[in-house]
């Protein structure tokens, strides 16, 4: 197998396989780094190139990725890319130096030693997240990115000279110029793969770098007990709004443009969370509004995602509520209103009276 | 523990070294310099290099060499005949020494201390708020998103005078002028370029911007500027102090304490000049 032509390059895996792998983690994308090889040899040797901004090649047998070895700097002004050169002599340590943060800058060779230029073991060992040059300063998404495997790596804190860099770019207002797609797209992935959401917003609290993006959550601290009973990106950012004014929760989803889902979760807590939570002594007609707005009536399970949040956040359980919702659902439907015949507005007005009866009634105590 | 303030390097790496052996220089003291760090000197890598492992006791303004350097790198434009970046364009931690030196500011003031320090000068319409404010103003340009627009579009004499109601790039075009280029000033107090040499030599009715600066915008803080190797090192004020004394063209690098007002030279190495 190490004669295959495939395997028989200079190659390291690299980046977040091998930093997993020290800390245990099960395994992610295994990404490789080929040096001395130039395009027309991988393909040579079967590998298949997928990379269209870079050479990157899928392996002929374990499909992972293998890129050559390459140096990337912005490009010229009024480019918005980056340069990139790759070439049989870029060397593994200048691949390397590209990278964020020291524990991502770790190269391990197939036969399992360790190339680590940068002391990234030192620094994985430690739970230290250092930046690895000062090319950091060259985009400025990296300080969320900080606070993102801050979020994601327990245990892990941010370097002073890495805070005290982030702190100097936050000052120079670089987070203002990046687009919003950039910032959403990091802030998914962070509440996707961590429930300590908390961390993220901490760090970058650190760094004074909540504002602008994320200026409205100055000052809230959310309990990770919360967080934790909470999946998915949608759930784990509503509960972070959980105690804001709806209109600066709206303000924010605008900013960041979250998807819809994620607005209209956000929103439905904001709003109506405190009264769901205290559902036995809400106003009925109100209460039925709330889960009207929520859709809860036109859809099975609707409401379940706004309820998980507020049962988080609130601490609260709302099965009660939630079964009293599936019964109306099942008790009130159209067919014998229309039967009497009624429709437009009359009806909508019959159906409302319905369902705020089925929730006066039998009030839990 | 002292501060030295150390004029134009222009990579006269070996006359720095020395120097910094000749003060002593340790641990606890701080190193103020007064930019141009790089270019026409033989040693722009080594000097780069070593300010930077130096970066926790140094304080660095811009020199419109340092700008120079960056514009290259990356601004788009080329390197001229008499330019020394091959070396450092080349090394292999280019882009960690770049970027730092980006991270720069073209002011510096430190009022315990008594001191403020610029490359060539501070305008004299501006207080020394007003300064430090439009110094920032290019600092932030520097270190945003988009600095590489800054750093192509850098180059030109125009806007020559200053109007707060300037904007964009004339805006930060002569304000970056104005700390990092300037030395003589026209009668309507515009900035005029074309005059290097001795004072002596200036054409009438030219006069240093310094000539020029009310004793009131700075007391009680002394300005530092370095640019004008020319002066040799008098400005003929107590309050601006000028300290390149032409390293790179043959003559002296000169440390000056802040502290004791001691001052250390030492003579360029003769195989230049």
């Amino acid at each position: 197998m190490a004669d295959a032509p495939a395997d028989a390059f200079e190659r390291y895996l690299v980046g977040g396989a091998v930093r997993d792998l020290a800390l245990g983690l099960p395994a992610t994308d295994r990404d490789w780094v080929v040096v001395g090889a130039d395009p027309q040899q991988m393909l040579a040797a079967g590998y298949t190139q997928v990379g269209r901004d870079f050479p990157v090649f899928l392996h002929p047998q374990t499909h992972e990725e293998h890129a050559l070895a390459r140096t990337e700097r912005k490009s010229g002004p009024g480019h918005r890319g980056f340069i990139v050169h790759a070439g049989p002599e870029v060397t593994l340590e200048q691949d390397l130096a590209r990278r964020d943060l020291t524990i991502n800058a770790m190269a391990q060779r197939p036969d399992g030693a360790l190339v680590d230029p940068f002391d990234g073991m030192r620094d994985l060992r430690a739970g230290l997240l250092r930046h690895v040059t000062e090319a950091f300063r060259e985009d400025p998404l990296r300080i969320l990115r900080v606070a993102r495997f801050a979020a994601q790596l327990d245990g892990f804190r941010v370097a002073p000279e890495t805070l005290a860099l982030m702190r100097e770019l936050s000052a120079a207002e670089a987070l203002a110029e990046l687009p919003a797609e950039r910032v959403y797209a990091e802030l998914a992935k962070t509440l996707a793969r961590s429930p300590r959401a908390d961390r993220f917003l901490e760090v970058l609290s650190d760094a004074a770098a909540l504002a602008p993006w994320f200026k409205e959550l100055a000052g809230v601290a959310t309990d990770p007990a919360i967080l934790a009973q909470l999946d998915g990106a949608p759930a784990r950012f509503a509960a972070l709004c959980w105690s804001l004014p709806a209109a600066a929760a709206q303000r924010l989803c605008e900013r960041l443009k979250v998807p819809n889902d994620w607005r209209a979760l956000t929103l439905a807590c904001v709003r109506d969370g405190a009264m769901l939570a205290r559902w036995q002594a809400a106003d009925p007609q109100a209460l039925e509004a709330a889960l009207a707005r929520i859709g809860a009536f036109r859809e099975v399970d609707r409401e379940a995602p706004v309820f998980a949040v507020v049962s988080a956040c609130a601490g609260v359980s709302l099965a009660p509520l939630a079964a009293r919702t599936a019964r109306i659902r099942e008790a009130v439907s159209s067919a014998p209103f229309r039967a009497q015949g009624l429709a437009g507005p009359a009806l909508g007005e019959a159906l409302r009276e319905a369902r705020v009866e089925l929730l006066r009634i039998d009030p839990a105590p | 523990m002292a501060t030295w303030a150390i004029g134009d390097l222009q990579g006269c790496a070996e006359e720095f070294f020395t120097l910094l052996d000749r003060i002593r220089f340790g641990a606890g003291d701080r190193l103020w310099l007064l930019g141009d760090l790089v270019n026409r000197g033989p040693g722009s890598l080594a000097t780069l290099r070593r300010v930077y492992e130096l970066r926790d006791q140094v304080q660095v303004v811009l020199g419109n060499h340092d700008l120079h350097l960056l514009a290259i790198a990356f601004g788009g434009h080329r390197a001229g005949r008499s330019d020394t970046f091959d070396a450092l364009l080349a090394a292999p931690d280019r882009d960690n020494l770049l970027h730092w030196l980006r991270a720069q500011p073209l002011m510096v003031s430190d009022r315990a201390l008594g001191y403020a320090m610029v490359h060539a000068g501070v305008l004299p319409q501006w207080s020394l708020a007003d300064a430090q404010a439009r110094a920032d103003e290019v600092a932030a340009a520097l270190t945003g998103v988009h600095y590489q627009d800054y750093l192509r579009d850098l180059y030109g004499n125009e806007p020559a005078t200053w109007d707060p109601a300037l904007s964009g790039m004339a805006r930060l075009r002569f304000i970056t002028n104005a700390f990092t280029r300037m030395r003589l000033l026209l009668p309507d107090g515009s900035l005029e370029f074309a005059h290097k040499g001795a004072l002596a030599d200036a054409p009438a009715g030219l006069v240093p911007w310094y000539a020029v600066l009310p004793p009131a915008t700075l007391a009680p803080i002394r300005l530092l500027f370095g640019h004008w190797a020319a002066l040799n090192g008098d400005s003929g004020r107590d309050d601006v102090i000028a300290l390149d004394t032409g390293c790179v063209w043959g003559r002296a690098l000169t440390a000056l304490c802040l502290e004791s007002g001691d001052r250390v030279s030492v003579a360029a190495s003769n195989d230049r000049g």
